[in-house]
């Protein structure tokens, strides 16, 4: 067994199966099986996690016995696109579109290539507007624009 | 005849000025983002999903299906200008359309690629027409027995004809088949995996899934990519074929739609893989096979035939037997029941003008995109100019206000990033997630037929393969199974000798 085996996409996402068949196994554990007559909420997800533990078993010794492609390495900067999304969902309730986007392109703009501060604040009142026209008035949304 | 009533009603249907103006501004959008390369048509019907909420089911349908099957004209746009893939189904025209664009034939190759498509789209569209009714009719007469197996069939299905490893897709599958099971169950209404959120009760939204996985992770991905902006090189010239790029064209056209017809019916195949297959066979049936990749005028028309034919057959399953073949047509299936139709084969029978609109709309649509794509070609490729530093927060924008916009719940655009960074992480792992949204989709429906066909016998498990339909199927999809399975199976036996 090769140490880099570990690396390869096949192991990982075998071990990624069993994982997820395993947390389907833990927080199901209190459904009733029931019998297959009458089959009760755990009867399905019962046997697609077992059958999923088995395919990710499968793949993870697959994976382990012939290794095959190893992950790539990742760059981190775009996952502040997912930050930004997040700070979008805490702002748009409490403090309104035009905060909640200023937010979302601001961070947003972290995870790409250069763009320039101006241009970024162009940006940002370039799609505020756009979704004031488009959302707000256009398809009548229920949207706060301001905090206040 | 019952099919030109139907088809009456169908253009009544779509010929209505709103129903007109969705179908062109779904093959706009389509087109736009056929061009655009990192921007696919997944992608943006999922985007788009949470804004149809309000339409009619006839317009939201009509819009969805315009923006599929615009992308793939517009693909070819690229592929040919600029030796990118607008979309992965005109990889293969890249070859042979961009080679004739820096001879000079940039026009031609553009004209012949339209008028594939075209054929090929009013062709493929007469099949859905013809053969989904009959396909329908034929599965009314289906038990639980035999959906169960159907769907495990189409499941199989897909996840064998998808890219990369086999065994990944099946276990995709599976994981798109538990998230399928968080809410409430129904026969007892016990909630499952809920974990406590109320938002969770009633099930993971299929739209938040598609937002994420196709949205957000997508966007991650296309930021990794270095930047580099696609620069149009190639002037586009005279747009006429000459006589003689005309005749070459018919037998490829031809032979294109009939694989593509055929291939896109198949679930788990479509558009790529019916396009490559067409080219191979049009170099195989060539007098002079050393032509292609040369600017043979043969190696854009029958890839571009098949992708287009391919893109409306797919239609087929999707409608009469409520089975996705792809991530695009589960979209479309869960646009269906956004507009609460059960998907199925009920659909042409009890949502006919829903039916019969789509297929008209789908005639029209192509004659749009011919009007759309030739006359205005230079004003298209002026999008592959917007670098994507611009584009991205402007899809992060739709993503987020679409996903908030569904309920006014900022939870619901939380989970979006949850499945946003799973599907980074899966794709990370060479995970398609095509075959992770069918499972989403279908599971509800599985669960459901398998436990109404074990009422009916009583617990007796075996009425899977007593029914000779129902084996029928079953044995199929084993036999697809066995075929991918087999060589690797091989090859392992072969390296512990």
């Amino acid at each position: 067994m090769k140490h880099e085996a570990l690396l390869s996409k096949e192991f990982l996402s075998g071990a990624t199966f069993m994982l997820i068949a395993a947390l389907a196994l833990y927080f199901g554990r209190d459904l009733t099986i029931g019998t297959a007559t009458r089959m009760g909420p755990g009867f399905f997800p019962l046997g697609l996690a077992l059958c999923l533990m088995a395919i990710g078993l499968a793949a993870a010794v697959k994976g382990l016995l012939f290794g095959g492609e190893l992950v790539e390495r990742t760059t981190f900067r775009p996952f502040f696109v997912f930050l930004a999304v997040l700070c979008f969902a805490v702002l748009i309730g409490p403090f309104g579109l035009v905060a909640a986007l200023t937010a979302l392109i601001g961070i947003g703009s972290l995870s790409g290539m250069a763009i320039r501060p101006l241009q970024v604040l162009a940006l940002i009142v370039l799609l505020c507007v756009f979704s004031w026209a488009v959302f707000v008035w256009g398809l009548n949304m229920p949207l706060a624009i301001w905090p206040f | 005849m019952e099919l030109v009533d139907n088809l009456i009603l169908g253009f009544g249907t779509a010929l209505s000025l709103e129903n007109l103006a969705y179908c062109l501004a779904g093959t706009v959008l389509g087109t736009m983002i056929g061009i655009l390369p990192g921007l696919g048509p997944a992608a943006t019907i999922a985007i788009l999903l949470p804004f149809t909420y309000g339409l009619p089911a006839e317009g939201a349908l009509i819009m969805l299906a315009g923006i599929f099957y615009g992308a793939q004209y517009g693909g070819s746009t690229t592929a040919i200008l600029v030796n990118l893939p607008g979309e992965s189904s005109s990889m293969i025209t890249c070859i042979d359309g961009h080679e004739m664009a820096r001879r000079g034939r940039a026009g031609p190759a553009l004209a012949i690629a339209a008028f594939g498509s075209l054929f090929a789209g009013c062709l493929g569209t007469l099949f859905v027409a013809v053969l989904g009714p009959m396909l329908a009719r034929w599965a009314l007469a289906f038990g639980p027995a035999e959906y169960f197996s159907l769907m495990v069939l189409g499941l199989v299905a897909a996840a064998m004809l998808s890219s990369g490893s086999q065994l990944r897709a099946i276990g995709m599958i599976f994981v798109g088949l538990l998230l399928g099971c968080v809410g409430t169950e129904v026969a007892t209404g016990t909630a499952r995996y809920s974990f406590g959120f109320y938002e969770l009760v009633d099930g993971v939204s299929f739209v938040v899934v598609a937002m994420g996985i196709f949205g957000l992770s997508e966007i991650v991905l296309n930021l990794q990519q270095p930047g580099e902006s696609s620069l149009l090189r190639e002037k586009i010239g005279r747009i006429m074929p000459s006589r003689d790029e005309l005749r070459r064209s018919v037998g490829p056209i031809l032979r294109g739609t009939g694989i593509g017809a055929i291939v896109g019916a198949i679930p788990g195949a479509g558009a790529t893989i019916a396009s490559f297959a067409s080219y191979a066979v049009e170099r195989k049936l060539s007098r002079t096979p050393e032509r292609f990749g040369q600017g043979a005028i043969e190696g854009v028309a029958a890839p571009e035939s098949a992708n287009n034919a391919s893109a409306q057959t797919s239609f087929i399953p999707t409608l009469a037997l409520g089975l996705p073949g792809s991530g695009t047509m589960a979209l479309m299936l869960g646009a269906l029941l956004i507009q609460g139709i059960a998907p199925g084969p009920m659909v042409a029978t009890r949502h006919p003008e829903v039916f019969w609109g789509l297929i008209a709309s789908m005639w029209i649509g192509n004659v749009f995109l011919v009007l759309l794509n030739l006359p205005l070609v230079g004003l298209w490729v002026r999008f592959l100019s917007i670098p994507y530093k611009y584009l991205f927060p402007a899809i992060l924008l739709f993503c987020s206000i679409g996903v908030y916009s569904i309920r006014n719940n900022p939870f619901d655009v939380v989970l979006m990033v949850v499945f946003g960074m799973f599907g980074y992480l899966l794709r990370w792992l060479g995970c398609q997630p095509a075959p992770m949204l069918l499972g989403l989709i279908l599971g509800p429906m599985m669960e459901e037929n398998i436990r109404r066909a074990l009422v009916i016998s009583r617990g007796d498990a075996t009425v899977l393969v007593t029914q000779p339909l129902s084996l029928a199927m079953l044995v199929a999809a084993g036999l697809l199974l066995l075929v991918v399975i087999f060589p690797t199976i091989k090859r392992a036996a072969y390296a512990f000798r």
